[in-house]
């Protein structure tokens, strides 16, 4: 049974949501317990999402509301940060600058309680390379929109590879298509933002049993 | 096999959801152009007359076909003029051979919601233009203005003196992209979830003016040139269901595309629907036009087959190669592609081939030609 504060996220009521969010914090409860409902809601607008009822723009809004009660939650004492369930570094490759897509998915992610650094747009792959080492992250995520993305998603691929990471590569955007997937070398290709959700849950959060 | 009809006559049945001698076909193909002669992308969009000589030499290097999309390359200007988005270009942001690539960043605020509504479109232009192309003064703009039109002419009439037609030229944005640009995607999503009337009434203020200048560049080249353009270029994006869901399209993008279009027809003109993105949820709504006077020309990201089921016999369809077809693809498989585009869209007519969009800079010259050959084997309507 979704709580109230979870159906009001769902419902993209952005101003209950954050009455909501106040009053939790009012009532004296947990910033953890209040953030998890938030999630909850998310994981109802990415099913609504799926179904076909939502469309991108109310996933824009969702992502809006859920980074405004998350920092309002993060800023109360205690705060509302606890582990992840996994690490996923995410970016517009090399020669592209567009942001709307992968924009989405890094909020569709967090939502889904992944801890997920966002690297921006027109990265070099050295980049790429240099933050999965640091951080440990077991997915990386390649977006762009134009063709011309397709070479620097392959050769970010063979870099991670060549440097002797194991992670989970996905990649998304406009034209990307199964046999872009085959020739960039990815491990998926995610067509939306919950794809890109349950690619990760399949990666991470249920591993498959050796 | 000997053409039974001219170009025009061609595009022009195919534009009735007749049956012509054969599909029609009129890629989209501009930077691919340059990169296949050699010429830097910076050197193509900064020199018109160079850039339409090298679509003319593709255009005859590949066998021709029915018109050239547009026989102005577009440039910096040209954009400004439809899309109100900051736009880094090759040579200058960007390397000198890169693609330009327009910035998400908003350069309206809500208050210019309040500024279409009381002084219409043009004055909203007024107040964008220096905010998108910062490096250029405002008192500027009616020189280059008259330096593109000027551009516009002659290149139409260069190309009518070969018999080459431009199917299309003047563009605009309908006003739910046009301020989803100006706004940024985002806040113009947050817009519409929190200022809904306010949007409403200022794309319900600056549509006169978007008619306005669709018609009135159309007549300017009409009387400047025998012809003219064949069509007007509506180009939309952020309305498909890509982004929105058919509810919201019904109330703040449809009523807008509608009255332009119908504004258009009445003065004698055929609106081209240049639609990227998914519309496959909203095609019903194209039945609200009157029948056989309007082209869709889909991207890839529409099912065009579905577009053909919904919309055959009374609306033409154009596209749709795929851009990652054109580029990754093999000629073999291009050439399937086609095949199955002329036989189920081309069924019965109402069908003009096309690129999906534009034809990628780094698409490969052999699924170019595959694409060519195959509209010119399969096209034909004479079994």
């Amino acid at each position: 049974m979704a709580t109230q504060l979870a159906t009001a996220m769902a419902d993209l009521d952005e101003s209950k949501v954050q009455e909501l969010v106040q009053a939790g914090l009012a009532q004296g409860l947990s910033p953890a317990a209040l953030l998890d409902d938030c999630r909850s809601g998310m994981t109802l607008i990415g099913q609504r999402f799926e179904s076909g009822e939502y469309f991108l723009s109310d996933l824009i809004m969702a992502g809006e509301i859920f980074k405004t009660a998350a920092a309002t939650l993060a800023a109360t004492a205690g705060g509302a940060s606890g582990p992840g369930k996994g690490r996923v570094v995410l970016g517009t490759v090399k020669g592209d600058i567009h942001d709307i897509g992968k924009d989405i998915v890094v909020t569709m992610l967090r939502g889904a309680g992944y801890e997920v650094e966002d690297l921006g747009v027109d990265v070099p792959l050295a980049k790429f390379v240099e933050r999965v080492q640091a951080t440990g992250a077991q997915v990386v995520g390649l977006s762009g929109l134009l063709t011309i993305s397709f070479d620097p998603m392959k050769e970010t691929v063979a870099a991670l590879k060549a440097a002797g990471l194991a992670t989970k590569v996905m990649i998304g955007g406009g034209p990307i298509t199964e046999s872009v997937r085959a020739y960039v070398g990815a491990d998926a290709l995610g067509r939306d933002a919950q794809e890109a959700v349950a690619l990760c849950n399949g990666w991470i959060t249920a591993p498959e049993v050796a | 096999m000997m053409d039974e009809m001219t170009p025009r006559e061609r595009i022009e049945a195919a534009i009735r959801c007749e049956k012509p001698d054969r599909v029609p076909m009129v890629p989209m193909m501009d930077f691919f152009c340059a990169r296949q002669k050699g010429v830097t992308l910076e050197k193509f969009i900064n020199d018109n007359d160079l850039g339409r000589e090298l679509m003319l030499q593709i255009f005859d290097g590949y066998g021709g076909w029915d018109a050239l999309f547009q026989s102005t390359t577009l440039n910096e200007f040209a954009f400004a003029l439809t899309l109100p988005m900051r736009l880094k270009v090759p040579g200058r942001e960007l390397p000198e051979d890169a693609v330009w690539q327009f910035e998400e960043i908003p350069v309206l605020d809500i208050e210019d919601y309040d500024v279409a509504v009381a002084q219409g479109y043009q004055a909203l232009c007024a107040r964008i233009f220096p905010r998108i192309r910062p490096h250029w003064q405002p008192q500027q703009f009616p020189e280059l203005l008259n330096q593109w039109l000027g551009q516009a002419v002659k290149d139409t009439l260069i190309c009518e003196a070969r018999g080459l037609h431009s199917f299309t030229g003047v563009a605009i944005s309908p006003p739910f992209d046009f301020f989803s640009m100006g706004r940024s995607l985002k806040e113009f999503t947050f817009d519409l979830y929190r200022r809904p009337e306010k949007v409403l009434a200022a794309m319900d203020a600056i549509t006169p003016g978007l008619i306005e200048t669709a018609i009135g560049g159309q007549m300017g080249m009409r009387q400047a040139t025998q012809y003219g353009y064949m069509t007007n270029f509506i180009g939309a994006t952020r309305e498909a269901a890509t982004f929105i869901s058919p509810k919201v399209f019904e109330k703040y993008a449809w009523p807008f595309i509608k009255r332009i279009a119908l504004a258009l027809l009445d003065a004698g003109i055929t609106p081209l629907f240049h639609f990227d993105s998914n519309w496959g949820p909203m095609l019903e709504f194209f039945k609200d036009l009157p029948k056989g006077k309007c082209v869709l020309e889909l991207d890839g990201a529409t099912d065009i087959f579905k577009a053909k089921a919904v919309l055959a016999g009374h609306m033409c369809l154009m596209g749709d190669v795929p851009a990652s077809l054109l580029t990754l693809g093999t000629p073999e498989d291009v050439c399937n592609y086609v095949r199955k585009l002329c036989e189920v869209v081309g069924d019965g007519g109402g069908y003009i081939l096309s690129t999906g969009c534009d034809t990628p800079v780094d698409a490969k010259p052999e699924n170019v030609r595959a694409m060519l050959d195959a509209g010119r084997e399969h096209g034909s309507y004479r079994h």
